[in-house]
């Protein structure tokens, strides 16, 4: 889990350009066999295979993680488009993975990651033999469909539906970006008992900080054809929400995504309120369980450069409600995207239950006390007390910070640009690693009060 | 939500100097005055040198001048644009970086190390121009005395802005303050001609009294010449709003460094944010009168063990303030000034934060590791420890050339007290705490 907090931690990974392509091989060693077991085991173990809820990358998306309840399969009729050839016996996802029946056209996955240059990953991954059927997820399994799960370094992030997944970044070192084929069930599909999927290792340079978008649009062209986009949320039937989007006359270019604007291509950008989830390169995205009550699903369409594209002034965009019931307690998370947010209860994502939540909570501690330096801060009534003043950091080591306030509010680390949003409710809980020499201040940005400086030599 | 940065512009804050360093740098600035005292030599020699030769390839530059000033005065309409009319956001307008590194620091450390370029590259320049042929010759007219102190007093309001005002650095303030004090340089212009601009534009005082000690400098008819560094200083004719504006900012710089130390993070605490400015600009108002006080009392000192007067040891000794406010300025705003000068190119390609990226470099980052953290603490160490054999070593020229060699021992002695004091301080402030 401490991998979720290390991903947003390391919200302004710089990226090696090159791309790095995994073995051909859809079959996985022993090993990886074993995790990937471990992460659809269900029960007793739910917590563990739980990420925390949320991560930031450097672009300032939010990249909601989740993991599916394996024990909340009742069915659910209504919006989801139903195959009834799907309907097959038997198969539910219980306890590992599940052999690919003999005699049909062998499955396989080839997942390739190439660098953002705005930091993060694009992955591609290339299912073969095997249709993504986001309809269907959550059902029962059906043979030559189903879905792929997405795994950095063994830990699981969550479903994907699209071939192009984005992938914030990871932090300096080397990363592992697994993707598995998995059953409508989420039962990962097995040869002769071997998980199939397809590793890629990435290695991504140092961090430098995050940036911030630019405000604006990208005003389509008076003579391209005009750009649409219609948006469809279904509940899933196991956990989350499934969100169909689907744009017309504009390309989704994953490897496009930070160059350039070209008219008519681009991707989207998905909002959960006021709260920027991911980008889509893709028309599916598996969302993970928000908060209680109402929210609003938002997908706007993306030139390259990230703006938001335009006609006439308006942003082009479709917007559905959902409700939610049963969902994650509000949690503050990190928000990178360097414009104010004053939101207080945050739809990070998150996923099962109120106990997952907890433990998520809990992983975010144990990634903050293991951390190099640790400072703890608590603002009441505008004074700040606790590990205030100049703290001395050693280049590269890593930074816990975990501030406890009365108000909502936003944090701050200049120079490294690391956000993170608090409010009465949930205290922000960060880390990053401290790879910039310097004198550098931790400030709540809307009130400007100093909280502490970091001195790292 | 607020969105502007609430502590200037520059992300990353100068480490406090090692104490060792300190140390050393202490010694070295009173060891070397002491040496002074004795071993200088006994004739004036700076006077001399300070005429220089023709620089040559001088008339080649002619025309890259006149490009400098047309891109210059392009900049300022951008900037003033930016300010008034672009986002309200020091971290996506061009505005705040322009003015408070690239301008108010980047253009005085070229002034002292390569010459004055301001006459060159002041949009007020073009403006007065256009006011000379909007108004048609004109005799000579009479600058009422007050208006001829505009430069320190702007200097108290631009640092003021700079690091007094809760929001100083908002782009929309610094468009208006900007607005304002065109149309005051305006004004000035076109009732007391181009003489009264280049005395009373705060940035062309101070750019001139630092490219004195630079080795360019323009001899009466505007000629280049080349020249030793320091040498211009020997002949820099002070007025007393010149010394104001060199005391001015080394207040302003000084206050600058007390503030972000613990000391003054401590002191100027408050949630209360024009509660805190008040404190804040008396806090600046103290700074400099501190440092003037000093400054006056060792002229005073310095005219009465000589027997002359007190405005003219003034005029003599303001000169060799000059490159200890270049010292202070290097070991001040060195790494904001690499820094931030990336990010006034990066802003370039988007100057309003409206989204576009002209150049391409709208989302590029600053490469902190430019230059090294360490390198920076050296330069900071050697700027101020050059600035102060700089001083003593003008001072000491100039009292021999005023006085005999036992007067002139004397009237040096407060004086080296005071730059002693001076670097001292200055490299206190750097240790940071």
């Amino acid at each position: 889990m401490c991998a979720a907090l290390a991903l947003f931690a390391a919200a302004c990974g710089s990226s090696t350009t090159d791309i790095a392509t995994g073995t051909t091989d859809a079959v996985a060693d022993a090993g990886e066999t074993a995790d990937a077991a471990m992460a659809v085991d269900e029960d007793a173990d739910a917590g563990e295979t739980a990420d925390a809820a949320m991560a930031m990358d450097d672009d300032g998306d939010a990249m909601a993680m989740d993991d599916e309840d394996p024990d909340a399969m009742a069915m659910d009729d209504d919006g989801m488009a139903m195959d009834d050839d799907a309907m097959h016996d038997g198969k539910h996802g219980h306890g590992g993975p599940m052999e690919v029946a003999e005699g049909l056209p062998t499955p396989s996955v080839t997942v390739e990651a190439t660098a953002d240059p705005r930091g993060g990953w694009i992955v591609h991954a290339m299912p073969t033999n095997h249709r993504i059927a986001p309809e269907n997820a959550s059902t029962d399994a059906v043979d030559g469909e189903g879905h792929m799960h997405l795994f950095v370094d063994g830990e699981r992030i969550g479903r994907i539906y699209n071939e192009w997944v984005q992938v914030p970044a990871l932090g300096e070192g080397t990363h592992e970006i697994t993707v598995e084929l998995s059953a409508n069930n989420h039962s990962a599909l097995a040869i002769d008992g071997e998980v199939i999927n397809d590793t890629v290792t990435v290695e991504e340079g140092a961090a430098e900080g995050g940036h911030h978008h630019g405000d604006g649009t990208y005003e389509v062209a008076a003579d391209a054809p005009t750009p649409s986009v219609s948006i469809e949320v279904f509940e899933d039937p196991k956990s989350g929400w499934n969100v169909h989007a689907v744009p017309t006359n504009h390309e989704l270019n994953a490897l496009a995504a930070s160059t350039d604007a070209v008219e008519g291509e681009g991707h989207m950008h998905l909002y959960v309120g006021d709260t920027r989830i991911t980008r889509l390169y893709g028309e599916w995205y598996h969302l993970a369980d928000q908060t209680d009550g109402d929210h609003t699903i938002r997908v706007e369409l993306s030139a390259n450069n990230h703006l938001p594209l335009s006609v006439d002034g308006a942003i082009v965009e479709a917007s559905t409600t959902i409700t939610q019931v049963d969902g994650v307690e509000a949690m503050a998370m990190s928000d990178d995207d360097g414009h104010g947010d004053d939101d207080g209860g945050h739809d990070d994502g998150g996923h099962g239950d109120h106990g997952d939540a907890e433990m998520a909570e809990m992983a975010d501690m144990s990634a903050i006390e293991g951390a190099d330096t640790v400072i703890s801060l608590a603002v009441a009534d505008g004074a700040v007390s606790g590990d205030t003043g100049r703290v001395d950091v050693e280049l590269g080591s890593t930074v816990g910070i975990v501030v406890d306030a009365d108000i909502t509010e936003q944090i701050h680390v200049h120079g490294y640009d690391v956000f993170a949003d608090v409010n009465a409710d949930q205290d922000a809980m960060f880390t990053f690693t401290a790879d910039i020499p310097g004198l550098f201040e931790v400030e709540l940005e809307g009130a400007g009060t100093l909280l502490v400086e970091l001195a790292v030599r | 939500m607020i969105p502007i940065i609430a502590h200037g512009v520059g992300s990353r804050g100068d480490l406090p100097l090692p104490l060792w360093q300190f140390a050393w740098a202490a010694v070295a600035a009173l060891a070397i005055s002491f040496v002074a005292l004795g071993a200088l030599w006994t004739q004036p020699r700076l006077a001399a040198l300070a005429d220089g030769r023709p620089l040559p390839g001088a008339a080649a530059l002619k025309p890259v001048g006149w490009l400098l000033g047309a891109i210059s005065f392009a900049l300022f309409v951008l900037v003033l644009g930016a300010g008034l009319f672009g986002e309200d956001r020091a971290d996506q307008n061009i505005a705040p970086v322009a003015v408070y590194v690239v301008l108010w620091v980047g253009v005085a450390i070229a002034a002292a190390l390569v010459g004055d370029i301001w006459p060159t590259i002041s949009p007020f320049e073009w403006i007065a121009s256009g006011i000379e042929k909007a108004r048609g010759a004109r005799a000579a007219v009479d600058i009422p005395s007050w208006a001829s102190w505009t430069a320190p007093f702007m200097g108290v309001m631009f640092l003021t802005l700079e690091l007094v005002h809760p929001v100083g650095e908002s782009p929309r303030l610094i468009g208006i303050a900007a607005t304002i004090y065109t149309a005051v340089m305006v004004t000035g212009t076109w009732l007391w001609g181009r003489g009264w601009l280049r005395s009373n534009d705060l940035f062309a005082a101070l750019f001139a009294l630092l490219g004195a000690m630079a080795p360019i400098g323009r001899d009466e008819t505007g000629s280049l010449r080349l020249r030793l560094p320091l040498v211009g200083l020997a002949s820099l004719v002070m007025t007393p709003a010149m010394t104001a504006v060199l005391l001015v900012v080394l207040g302003g710089t000084t206050f600058d460094g007390f503030s972000e130390s613990e000391v003054g993070r401590g002191l100027f605490d408050g949630s209360d944010k024009w509660g805190l400015a008040s404190f804040k600009f008396v806090g600046l108002l103290v700074s400099i009168v501190v440092i003037a006080a000093l400054f006056l009392i060792a002229t005073r000192f310095s005219a009465s063990s000589t027997g002359t007067s007190w405005s003219s040891a003034i005029a003599d000794f303001a000169p060799s303030l000059v490159p200890i406010a270049f010292g202070y300025t290097v070991a001040h705003y060195a790494q904001l000034l690499i820094d931030e000068t990336q990010t006034f190119t990066f802003r370039l390609s988007d100057p309003f934060g409206f989204g576009w990226d002209l150049f391409g470099m709208a989302g590029n980052r600053i490469n902190f590791n430019l230059v090294s953290v360490d390198a920076i603490a050296w330069l900071q160490v050697v700027g101020i420890v050059l600035g102060h054999v700089a001083a003593v070593v003008v001072a000491h020229d100039r009292a021999i050339e005023r006085f005999d060699s036992q007067n002139a021992t004397r009237s040096q002695l407060a004086m080296l007290f005071v730059m002693v004091v001076y670097s001292v301080l200055g490299l206190w402030l750097l240790l940071n705490a």
